[in-house]
C-alpha cells in the first residue's frame, strides 16, 4: 500500500518535471507562437475531419424507374364507361386539385381541397374514398390549423395535395400551405399507415434557401426501382420552373432536382417509358401563345434535354399523361380554355390528336385532373366549375371503342 | 424528425427576436445603466414571453415568425447569440464583424438567391444535398473567414457538426451555413457602411468642415 502511494508520488513528480520543461522549452520558443500554431493545427485538423466524415456518407444509388406497372392489352369486351360526383357537404363552395390512388382492397382513395373560396382560411384537404364504385361522403383531414401545431409554424392556408402509395404500402401525402399569396408556398409531408384512416408524421420539406418558400406540388410521383420515388414540383416565384424531389423507400427527401430553368414552365406530368428514359410534359405559364412542351430523359431523371414543342397549345392549365398501352399515351387536358376538358392519344408524344371531349361548357371550368390507371381501368377526377370533384371511369375496351 | 430538429429553429428565432426587442429596449431607455445580471434575467424572461406565450390561435411569436422566416441556419443562431451576450455584457463592441466578411456573406447569400429564382440556369443549392464539391467551397470560404474573423470559423465549424448530427429539418448543408436572414442582415450592415462612409466623405469635401480638437 505503501509503496504503491511511493509510486503515485513519483509518478506525480514525473508529471511536474515534464511540466516545467514543456513550460520552459514554451517560454523558449514563444509560448504565443506555439499556441497559435496548435490552435491552427486543432482547427484544420477538426475542419478536415469533419470534411472526410461527410465526404464519405452514404450516397444513394443511381435512379431507376420502376416498371411494375401492367401493360394492358386490349381484351376486355366489356364498354365502361361510367362518371359520378363524390358527395361532399351543401356548404362547401370551392372544390379544387384533386388526386387519387388505389389503396390495398381496390378502393380508390381521392383528396382535394375545399371550402368557401381558394385561399381561404377555411379551406381544407377533404377526402373520400370509392367502395365499388360509390363514394363514401367526404370528411375533411388536414386544416392549416393541424399542420401549425405539428410543424410549429404559422401557416394560413392549405392547398394542391398529392398523394401517392409507397412500394411499402405507406401513404404518403404532400400538401401546399402557404401563408400569403401562393408563391409564399412550402410544402409538407404526411404519412398514413392505415391506408388514409389517419394522416400523422406531419413534416415541413426544406426546399429553398429562400425562406424556404415558392415550392408547390400538382401532379402525381413516379415510383423507382429502390422503392423511393419522385414527386414532380414546381418554383413559382420570380421565375417559374419543373423540379423533382427524390424520396427513399421511407418517404423521406433525399434530393432535389431542377428539370429546367426556362421561364414560366411548371406542374410537370412524368411518364417513364423504362428504367432510365421519360417523357415530361408541362404546364404553360407564359405569354400567348403558349406551347405545350415535351422534354425527355435519358438517366432517370437525373439530367433533363432541351424542351420540345408539340402540336398543342396550354392554355395555362394543368395536365396529365398516362402510357395506357405501350407507345400509346393518354393525355387529360384543356386544349383552348378551361371551359373544355378532352382525352388525347399520341405515339410519340409530341403529334397529339384529340379523341374525346368530357366537358365543354363555355365560361366554367373543368379543370386540374389527376388519372390513375389499374387493370384495364382509366380513373380521371377533375374540378368541375371548381365546385364538385367529378369521376370519370372508363376501360381500355371504351378507349378502343372511340379508335384509340 | 427529432424533437431538436423541432425545437431548434424556434430557439434560434426566439434568439433573433429576442435581440431586437431587448436591443432596443436597452438603447433607449433607463435600462441602459442595468447590470448584467438583471440584463441576463431580463433578456431570459423576453426570451420565454417569444418562444412560449401564445400570441395568436394558441401560437407563440416564435411560432409566428419561423413560419415567416423559415428555419435559421446554425450560423445565425451562434451569431445572434453572440450578439445577445455582447448585450448583456452591455458592450456593443464585444462581437464585431468586420464589411469584408459581411460582403463574402452576402456574395455567397445573393448567389443562391439568384440561383434558386432561376435567374442563374443551375441550381447552386441542390448541391447541398450530397455535398462533395460543397465540401472544397465550405474549405475556401472557411480559410477566408479565418483571415477575416476567427471566430466566425467557429459558428462555420459548427454549423458543419450540426450538419453531420441533423439537428435542423433540412438534409441540406446550405440550410446549416446561411439563410436569407443572415444574407439581409449582412446587406444592411454594407448599406449602412456604405452610407457612413459617403456622409463622413462628403462632411470632409465641404469647405466649411473644420476638424474638432478636443483639450482635457
Amino acid at each position: 500500500m505503501t509503496n504503491n502511494r511511493l509510486k503515485n508520488v513519483g509518478g506525480l513528480n514525473e508529471v511536474f518535471v515534464c511540466g516545467i520543461i514543456l513550460v520552459g522549452s514554451m517560454n523558449f520558443f514563444n509560448i504565443d507562437f506555439l499556441m497559435n500554431t496548435l490552435k491552427f493545427l486543432f482547427f484544420w485538423t477538426l475542419t478536415l475531419t469533419l470534411c472526410v466524415i461527410i465526404y464519405s456518407r452514404h450516397c444513394p444509388s443511381v435512379p431507376e424507374f420502376s416498371l411494375n406497372k401492367q401493360k394492358n392489352s386490349l381484351d376486355s369486351s366489356r364498354i365502361l364507361l361510367e362518371t359520378r360526383f363524390i358527395p361532399q357537404p351543401d356548404f362547401i363552395l370551392f372544390a379544387h386539385s384533386p388526386t387519387l390512388t388505389r389503396l390495398s382492397n381496390g378502393d380508390l382513395l381521392a383528396l382535394w381541397f375545399a371550402g368557401n373560396d381558394e385561399g381561404k382560411p377555411d379551406v381544407k384537404i377533404w377526402q373520400s374514398t370509392c367502395h365499388n364504385g360509390a363514394w363514401k361522403m367526404a370528411h375533411t383531414v388536414v386544416s392549416p390549423e393541424l399542420i401549425s401545431k405539428e410543424t410549429k409554424r404559422y401557416v394560413r392556408k392549405v392547398g394542391n395535395p398529392v398523394v401517392y402509395k409507397s412500394a411499402k404500402g405507406t401513404l404518403h401525402l404532400f400538401v401546399v400551405t402557404a401563408i400569403g399569396g401562393w408563391a409564399a408556398s412550402s410544402l409538407n409531408e404526411l404519412d398514413s399507415y392505415d391506408e388514409g384512416k389517419t394522416w400523422q408524421n406531419t413534416r415541413r420539406l426544406i426546399l429553398t434557401p429562400f425562406f424556404d418558400l415558392s415550392t408547390l406540388c400538382r401532379t402525381s410521383p413516379v415510383a423507382l426501382n429502390d422503392g423511393g420515388f419522385y414527386l414532380p414540383v414546381y418554383h413559382e416565384s420570380v421565375r417559374d420552373y419543373p423540379e423533382i424531389l427524390r424520396f427513399d423507400s421511407e418517404g423521406n427527401f433525399v434530393q432535389q432536382i431542377r428539370m429546367t430553368s426556362h421561364n414560366d414552365i411548371l406542374q410537370p406530368s412524368i411518364v417513364p417509358l423504362d428504367k432510365q428514359k421519360a417523357y415530361a410534359f408541362f404546364r404553360n405559364n407564359g405569354d400567348e401563345p403558349r406551347t405545350l412542351y415535351r422534354q425527355q430523359t435519358n438517366n432517370c431523371g437525373l439530367e433533363w434535354g432541351e424542351l420540345e414543342k408539340t402540336n398543342l397549345n396550354n392554355p395555362n392549365s394543368s395536365l396529365v399523361v398516362e402510357e395506357i398501352l405501350p407507345g400509346k399515351f393518354l393525355m387529360v387536358h384543356n386544349p383552348d380554355d378551361r371551359c373544355k376538358i378532352t382525352l388525347s392519344t399520341s405515339n410519340d408524344g409530341l403529334k397529339w390528336q384529340e379523341f374525346y371531349t368530357l366537358e365543354d361548357v363555355t365560361g366554367e371550368s373543368f379543370s386540374y385532373p389527376s388519372i390513375y390507371v389499374h387493370d384495364d381501368v382509366v380513373d380521371i377526377l377533375y374540378s368541375w366549375k371548381k365546385q364538385k370533384i367529378k369521376h370519370v371511369r372508363f376501360n381500355l375496351a371504351w378507349l378502343k371503342s372511340k379508335g384509340f | 424528425m427529432s424533437t431538436m430538429a423541432n425545437n431548434l429553429p424556434l430557439i434560434s428565432v426566439s434568439l433573433l427576436c429576442a435581440w431586437l426587442v431587448t436591443g432596443i429596449i436597452f438603447h433607449f431607455s433607463k435600462f441602459k445603466t442595468m447590470r448584467p445580471g438583471n440584463r441576463f434575467i431580463f433578456v431570459l424572461l423576453v426570451f420565454a414571453l417569444i418562444r412560449f406565450a401564445p400570441v395568436y390561435d394558441g401560437m407563440s411569436v416564435a411560432h409566428i415568425l419561423r413560419g415567416i422566416l423559415g428555419d435559421l441556419s446554425i450560423t445565425t443562431m451562434l451569431l445572434f447569440l453572440t450578439f445577445l451576450y455582447s448585450e448583456i455584457r452591455g458592450c456593443n463592441s464585444c462581437y464585431k464583424i468586420n464589411n469584408a466578411l459581411w460582403l463574402l456573406i452576402f456574395i455567397i447569400g445573393l448567389t443562391l438567391c439568384l440561383s434558386v429564382f432561376g435567374c442563374i440556369p443551375f441550381d447552386i443549392y441542390a448541391s447541398g444535398y450530397f455535398p462533395k464539391g460543397l465540401l472544397i467551397f465550405y474549405l475556401i470560404t472557411q480559410a477566408l473567414f479565418r483571415q477575416l474573423n476567427k471566430k466566425f470559423t467557429i459558428f462555420w465549424l459548427l454549423a458543419l457538426v450540426g450538419y453531420i448530427f441533423k439537428v435542423l429539418p433540412s438534409p441540406n448543408l446550405w440550410d446549416y451555413l446561411i439563410d436569407p436572414v443572415l444574407w439581409l442582415v449582412s446587406l444592411v450592415c454594407l448599406i449602412v457602411f456604405g452610407f457612413l462612409k459617403i456622409k463622413n466623405r462628403t462632411k470632409f469635401l465641404n469647405p466649411n468642415f473644420r476638424f474638432k480638437t478636443h483639450y482635457n
